[in-house]
């Protein structure tokens, strides 16, 4: 009985090594070489089809996408990252196969005019609202002067205007 | 009423919302963003197809040829000077250029000891299925990626095939939008040779 169960360990070991073996050698190699649908659509979606209008590659059913696909697989595959493979495709295709502009060139206008045109136009709200002030403090009706404060006409007005004002 | 003359304060009017300076300012505002905006919109009216080419000096291209016994040289405009030049742009995904391929490859063969080169540049395409398709096709002429389709914006192309057929002096005679015919092809590149011929 003991002899049995010490064969059948030493067959436990040995098979234990060498699926221990098995897989270090070959799955994370076979990992690496199928990346996901998942995984080549995280990248796909972040490209833009190239020869159609507002879709990415991701969701593209034309053979260029395809192709691109495969590309983007082939690079995961290689372990390149998901930032290497983005600047590959923008180096080979030119920027504008990006969905996001990137902050170099042309496009580095797409990011700062919108933020230089808040800033304009807060800074002219600020001046007009600053003129508007302004102007409405300057139409404030001024005291009237003592010297002629006795005149009946300018009495008269004087009491309107209090009159008004409350 | 002795209270209401000249000097009362009452009827003095107040300073003057919008100065002489002021408004010219506001005035220079306006009108640099008309002016702008008047710019912009005959910048985007403009033609800029490949058409618009024609008679004009062709743009500069370079390609690094991936194809046949060309592999790895590179071929540029600057190189070409002097020859007649025919440089299509194609891809491996395009229906229309795949109806060409077969007669760009034979008019090559036919025209290369005359001096004429065929530049294939592969726009927006992968390099397995660019050599997949070169080698369907049996192309021997050289071709290469248009890398960041410069060459593409370049010539300003709207789509894929077109085919520019650049003289000896490096001056576009004709642009090609879609795919060409054999007949064509070949009275084009006749009329080319011959145009440099009578040359001085």
């Amino acid at each position: 009985m003991y002899e049995v169960l010490r064969t059948g360990f030493r067959y436990l070991v040995f098979s234990t090594f060498l699926l221990m073996l098995a897989l270090a050698w070959d799955v994370p190699s076979v990992l690496a070489q199928t990346p996901s649908p998942d995984e080549i659509n995280r990248v796909a979606k972040q490209l833009s089809c190239p020869t159609c209008t507002g879709i990415n590659v991701a969701d593209c059913p034309t053979e260029t996408c395809a192709q691109w696909r495969a590309k983007i697989g082939e690079l995961l595959a290689a372990g390149k990252t998901d930032q290497e493979i983005l600047e590959y495709f923008a180096a080979r295709y030119g920027d504008h196969v990006l969905q996001v502009p990137p902050t170099r060139g042309f496009f580095l206008s797409v990011w700062v005019v919108p933020i230089l045109a808040i800033l304009a136009g807060l800074g002219m709200l600020g001046y007009l609202m600053h003129r508007w002030t302004k102007l409405s403090a300057r139409k404030e009706i001024p005291a009237i002067p003592s010297d002629i404060a006795e005149d009946e006409y300018i009495r008269r007005v004087q009491q309107e205007l209090d009159a008004w004002r409350e | 009423m002795a209270g209401m003359t000249a000097g009362n304060p009452l009827t003095s009017s107040p300073a003057r919302p919008h100065p002489a300076g002021q408004r010219l300012i506001w005035l220079i505002v306006v009108l640099a963003l008309v002016g702008t905006l008047l710019g912009l919109l005959a910048l985007g009216l403009q033609p800029r197809t490949s058409a618009t080419l024609q008679g004009k000096p062709a743009p500069p291209f370079e390609i690094a040829a991936i194809n046949g016994e060309f592999v790895g040289q590179r071929f540029s405009s600057a190189d070409l000077r002097g020859h007649v030049v025919v440089l299509n742009i194609w891809a491996s995904w395009c229906i229309e250029c795949a109806r060409e391929a077969s007669i760009l490859e034979r008019a090559w063969r036919a025209y290369r000891p005359r001096g004429v080169w065929f530049i294939g540049v592969d726009y927006l395409d992968t390099d397995t299925a660019a050599l997949a398709y070169l080698k369907r096709f049996e192309i021997t002429y050289p071709n290469g990626a248009d890398i960041g389709s410069r060459i593409y914006q370049a010539y300003r192309a709207t789509g894929v095939p077109e085919t520019f057929f650049i003289d000896h002096d490096g001056i576009v005679q004709h642009v090609q939008i879609g795919p060409i015919g054999q007949a064509q092809l070949h009275a084009l590149l006749d009329r080319l040779l011959t145009k440099d011929v009578s040359q001085p």
